[in-house]
């Protein structure tokens, strides 16, 4: 007789979500959680009167959570109060120009048409055709699962209009965005967004080029922070009878005949279950946890041939001033060749950038609850990679952080520097430590064409019997949006099949 | 034996629309062979010509999801 129904690893937004889903069904749920608290780079912390976004930052493409939440008896907007963000980014340049998009795509549209007429047109065709895109993924593509080719064709047969979009497969998102887009400084406001995939505009997919969009479609900041939204899950999951444990790190898999049958604590404590959902890492999870003679080669292969994704370093500054930013959402552009260049010349040979290019988040412009009266908090997320050459960054973070707030004050937020009040710092050797994220890596493993869908780990593992996988290394992908939807599926998968 | 000059008429009328028939598949077997092997030189060449003509950032693309390909199979299976 096990322990328990479902043992969930890592109380991320996926496994909190899946965990909740299962209590539903009626199943006995363990969730557990090395960190002290749950929501993993979805959480919010204090320090010093200031309230900091660990790493996400709003709600988008906002259809999983309301399958979620309504599958769980209740409603998206019942459980967290959001806020509806307007602007929906502000594009910052190096010679401190900026240009700010409204959510409104006709707003948007004669702002692009007052830099280059030509790009507003097309911006108008653009918007249509990833409009489209964007509607017919939400016909169920994040909530379908995509494990095998017999799941694709029943995915295409039942959202035949995805075959449209086939040709995007095949192009590179630079590609794309050039075919409609001509003028530089309007190709420098799209450029970022493919780091969200965590590669170059050169390297991601052209499908990929749907994020410039569906941004549009509207995004929202949950009052009293992006911990709203794993506590929303972890309250009515508990309701339902999951029990949640923080501070107990599961090291190994328990698994006999290729079947997964429970999880070994740090502390050598053995717990039982039917069927085990990890929300960790997939490739610590098969590579570091489960005993290599119960891994088939092929698994084993093909788990080690997938990349990390990129890590960040994040910088939280309170702030005794309102910055004279635009938008909850900042982002420091650079032309969109340079982020090519960047990849090549920074990430890849392990530098650390001297000026700043990344987001600014600036949560206080949605909540000001979120610092004390006349203060204000900002998140920043500059690009870094987790190797550095020849040094790490344990050495260079205080040089980091004052090298950044300079570059910001110096080009971006003027007076930045002379109203810090507080500024504390995660390193990608943080997340690692803290969180458990090999590498620091945000959102796992590579999102490029050929790690998506049947080409990403299983949520329902082939190689291990009764194991089930959620979170960031499994269809759909990294995010808070994508992440819950995985946890969707998973539920799902083990309503049908334990 | 063969019958009347007509039968022998008819066994060699039948006869060679046997061999005619037998050559024509074989022409056509021989065509499709042959058109099997310009397909495979032809296609990986035009494939090539039209990675020489990529610029250099696409070229990276291309690269970048070529070397994944062998591993295919294990990411199928993980």
């Amino acid at each position: 007789m096990a322990d328990y129904d479902v043992i969930v690893i890592g109380a991320g937004v996926g496994g909190l979500c899946a965990g909740s889903l299962l209590a539903k069904q009626g199943r006995k749920v363990l969730v557990l959680e090395q960190a002290d608290t749950v929501g993993g780079c979805c959480w919010t912390y204090e320090k010093d009167g200031f309230q900091f976004d660990v790493g996400a930052s709003v709600v988008e493409e906002i259809q999983p959570y309301q399958i979620a939440f309504e599958m769980l008896g209740s409603s998206f907007e019942a459980e967290v109060d959001l806020i509806p963000c307007d602007p929906m980014m502000s594009y910052i340049a190096r010679d401190g120009s900026r240009i700010t998009y409204p959510i409104s795509v006709e707003e948007t549209g004669r702002i692009i048409s007052e830099i280059s007429p030509e790009d507003g047109k097309n911006w108008f065709r653009f918007a249509d055709y990833f409009r489209g895109l964007t509607e017919t993924i939400m016909k169920g593509f994040f909530v379908t699962p995509a494990d095998t080719m017999v799941d694709m064709v029943k995915m295409v047969m039942k959202i035949p209009g995805l075959l449209k979009y086939v040709p995007m497969f095949v192009k590179s998102y630079e590609s794309v965005l050039r075919s409609y887009f001509s003028d530089e400084r309007v190709l420098e406001t799209m450029g970022y967004q493919s780091l969200y995939l965590g590669l170059p505009p050169e390297l991601v997919a052209g499908l990929f080029a749907l994020l410039i969009y569906s941004e549009h479609e509207g995004i929202w900041y949950p009052r009293g922070g992006m911990k709203q939204i794993p506590l929303a899950f972890q309250r009515l999951g508990e309701r339902l009878g999951m029990e949640v444990q923080t501070g107990k790190r599961v090291v190994k898999l328990m698994v006999c005949d290729r079947q997964a049958n429970g999880v070994v604590l740090d502390d050598g404590t053995e717990i039982s279950a039917r069927a085990v959902v990890s929300d960790i890492n997939a490739k610590a999870l098969y590579l570091d946890m489960i005993e290599e003679d119960q891994l088939p080669w092929l698994a084993r292969w093909g788990m080690q041939s997938y990349e990390y994704s990129k890590s960040v370093p994040m910088v939280y500054i309170g702030v005794d001033y309102e910055p004279p930013l635009d938008a909850h959402h900042s982002v420091l552009t650079i032309p969109m060749r340079e982020i090519d260049e960047y990849w090549w010349n920074i990430v890849e040979k392990g530098k650390i950038l001297d000026k700043m290019f990344g987001l600014v988040c600036w949560p206080t412009h949605e909540d000001p609850s979120l610092a004390p009266a006349g203060h204000h908090v900002l998140n920043l997320i500059p690009e870094g990679s987790y190797y550095l050459a020849g040094t790490n960054w344990d050495a260079e973070k205080e040089a980091f952080i004052d090298r950044t707030i300079k570059f910001l004050s110096d080009v971006a937020i003027p007076g930045l520097e002379e109203h810090v009040k507080v500024v504390d710092c995660a390193t990608p050797l943080d997340f690692e430590r803290r969180l458990l994220m090999p590498r620091g890596a945000i959102y796992d493993l590579q999102q490029d064409i050929l790690s998506e869908t049947v080409l990403r780990p299983c949520a329902r593992s082939r190689a291990i019997k009764h194991l089930y996988l959620v979170g960031n290394s499994v269809h759909p992908g990294g995010g808070v949006p994508t992440v819950t939807a995985s946890g969707i599926i998973a539920s799902n998968l083990i309503d049908k099949f334990e | 034996m063969a019958g009347t000059d007509d039968e022998r008429a008819r066994e060699v009328y039948v006869m060679s629309r046997d061999v005619a028939s037998e050559v024509e598949a074989a022409g056509k077997r021989s065509r499709s062979g042959a058109a099997r092997k310009v397909g495979m030189v032809a296609i990986p060449v035009v494939l090539a010509v039209r990675y020489m003509q990529m610029d250099e950032s696409k070229k990276r693309f291309v690269k970048h999801l070529a070397k994944q390909v062998p591993y295919l199979p294990g990411r199928y299976y993980a």
